[in-house]
């Protein structure tokens, strides 16, 4: 059967932009009749494998040992380097311009350039495979430690309620803005970020999501701005760590500071590295609350079982991230050949897992197009990635917005779009902008 | 179509953990989801241990099928 619906065009912003109703289509219909798919973007010096489907996904997120994470983590770490190159530090525009890096070693640099905050001894833990990265990892979970998630609950109750306390009914509101922010005033927190310096810091880690997800399309003046607040963000982050682990305190950064790495302290690239994923963790739960509130917009159906049902809330939670993923794909490189679903995948080849099309997948879920806040989960959706590189944050970001989610329809069980919705994406991550609703009791 | 002001409907949860190894291991309580999961480690991954602590910070509790 033949099908005018377009196949994805993966690398360019313009797809990710488009309306749910024509982005999941075009992933299902290379799903099902090209479901290991070699793509050559325009004006990329290589293609990549693009994988569809859920089971095959899998099986690359467990096998780090086929499937490096060194090289890049992300569609774009695959561009043109002439056409990114300007948005990334000195030192790595130099190797870059140097002219022999191979193809995988090029994708290592502008992915660990745009990553380093201009820190040349930045080591991510994104880009590191094991054993290695299970060290690295270990490290970082001593700060988010179960124990320490759950014991967060309170204070995230407390701050959720202090945000509810200042919507208005029936008064239009941004949820970006407004209950979308809970996540990064946590984190700010737990950090240890003073509060005079909260505001300037969530918008100096709002332009280091900006760097991370590099855009050869990105204005000259906009590259610059961004820039000036990365290495800003950068300095201020130097100087938390150096006074934490002069003067240590109970915060995440002093935990970091105090630890050991390969028995000596963390060093300075990596502790950096950490600071920057507890940011993230910030910036992108305000995303996944924008989801949800966006979902649950969308189908007040699915909203009125949550009201009379809140011990589905989490179930909720569960299925936004898998019906609107903010992480859209991650992306390993082949070690070695290896065979795909009947494809010759080659040593060195760029592999790109598309969250969004395994989280829609029919093998894996009933009515995968249905908005289902009772849908049963005996498969995990792929939007916290898989194996040893799931997300590190995902438990916090579960308890963040669970728990937002419980107070707020404790008091506001009812809200409606009251204006345009404003998305922002890449081949990356997928947020929202602006969200304007209007809350009623 | 579900009702949600049906008194009548309840919904099961259950602990799902995604292995990395691709196995998805499920317990209906905290404690079978740590018992499924320590005895999966003791016969396909010896060498790894993981108290019961880190089992539920992975495990999630979600709607059962």
């Amino acid at each position: 059967m033949t099908t005018d619906v377009k196949w994805p065009a993966w690398e360019d912003a313009a797809f990710y932009a488009e309306d749910a109703e024509t982005m999941y289509p075009s992933l299902a219909v290379q799903r099902h009749e090209a479901p290991v798919y070699w793509y050559e973007p325009p004006g990329y010096p290589t293609g990549f494998w693009v994988l569809s489907r859920w089971e095959d996904q899998r099986f690359v997120g467990s096998n780090p040992a086929l499937f490096s994470s060194n090289y890049g983590f992300a569609i774009g770490d695959a561009s043109d380097p002439a056409t990114v190159i300007d948005q990334l530090p000195s030192w790595a525009q130099d190797a870059i311009r140097q002219g022999d890096l191979s193809a995988a070693e090029t994708r290592r640099m502008i992915s660990k350039g745009k990553l380093s905050m201009g820190d040349p001894d930045f080591e991510g833990l994104i880009l590191s495979d094991p054993p290695r990265h299970g060290n690295i990892r270990s490290v970082l979970m001593k700060a988010l430690r179960p124990s320490l998630v759950r014991s967060l609950k309170p204070r995230i109750a407390e701050i959720a309620d202090e945000f509810v306390a200042e919507l208005e009914p029936g008064v239009e509101t941004d949820f970006v803005t407004t209950i979308g922010r809970i996540p990064a005033a946590l984190m700010t927190e737990l950090i240890g970020v003073p509060r005079a310096m909260r505001d300037e810091f969530i918008e100096m880690a709002s332009a280091q999501m900006l760097a991370i997800t590099i855009d050869p399309d990105r204005d000259p003046a906009e590259t610059a701005r961004i820039q000036g607040l990365v290495e800003k963000f950068h300095a201020y982050c130097g100087e938390l760590l150096a006074e934490r682990r002069s003067d240590a305190g109970e915060d995440l950064v002093s935990i970091i500071g105090a630890s050991e790495f390969e028995g000596a302290p963390v060093p300075h690239g990596l502790a950096i590295s950490f600071i920057h994923t507890f940011v993230n963790a910030g910036e992108t739960t305000r995303a996944l609350l924008s989801f949800v509130a966006y979902a649950l917009a969308q189908h007040p159906d699915q909203r009125a079982i949550l009201a009379e049902r809140p011990e589905l809330i989490g179930n909720a939670i569960e299925e936004t991230l898998r019906f609107y993923p903010l992480n859209w794909s991650g992306c390993r490189t082949a070690t070695q050949d290896v065979e795909i679903g009947g494809q010759q995948i080659k040593k060195d080849d760029y592999v790109v897992m598309a969250y969004a099309s395994a989280n829609r997948d029919e093998d894996v879920w009933k009515d995968p197009d249905v908005f289902d806040v009772t849908r049963s989960f005996d498969s995990a959706h792929q939007s916290f990635g898989y194996g040893e590189h799931a997300c590190p944050g995902a438990l916090l970001a579960r308890v963040d917005s669970t728990t937002i989610f419980e107070r707020l329809m404790a008091q506001y069980p009812n809200w409606e779009l009251a204006g345009p919705v404003v998305r922002w994406g890449s081949p990356f991550l997928q947020g929202i902008s602006s969200l304007p609703l209007r809350f009623s009791t | 179509m579900i009702d949600p002001t049906d008194p009548k409907k309840t919904y099961e949860f259950h602990y799902v953990l995604d292995c990395p190894c691709g196995k998805v291991l499920t317990g209906d309580t905290e404690d079978d989801i740590v018992e499924v999961a320590q005895a999966h480690l003791g016969q396909e991954h010896p060498t790894m241990s993981y108290g019961p602590e880190e089992i539920l910070f992975m495990a999630r509790r979600l709607v059962k099928g």
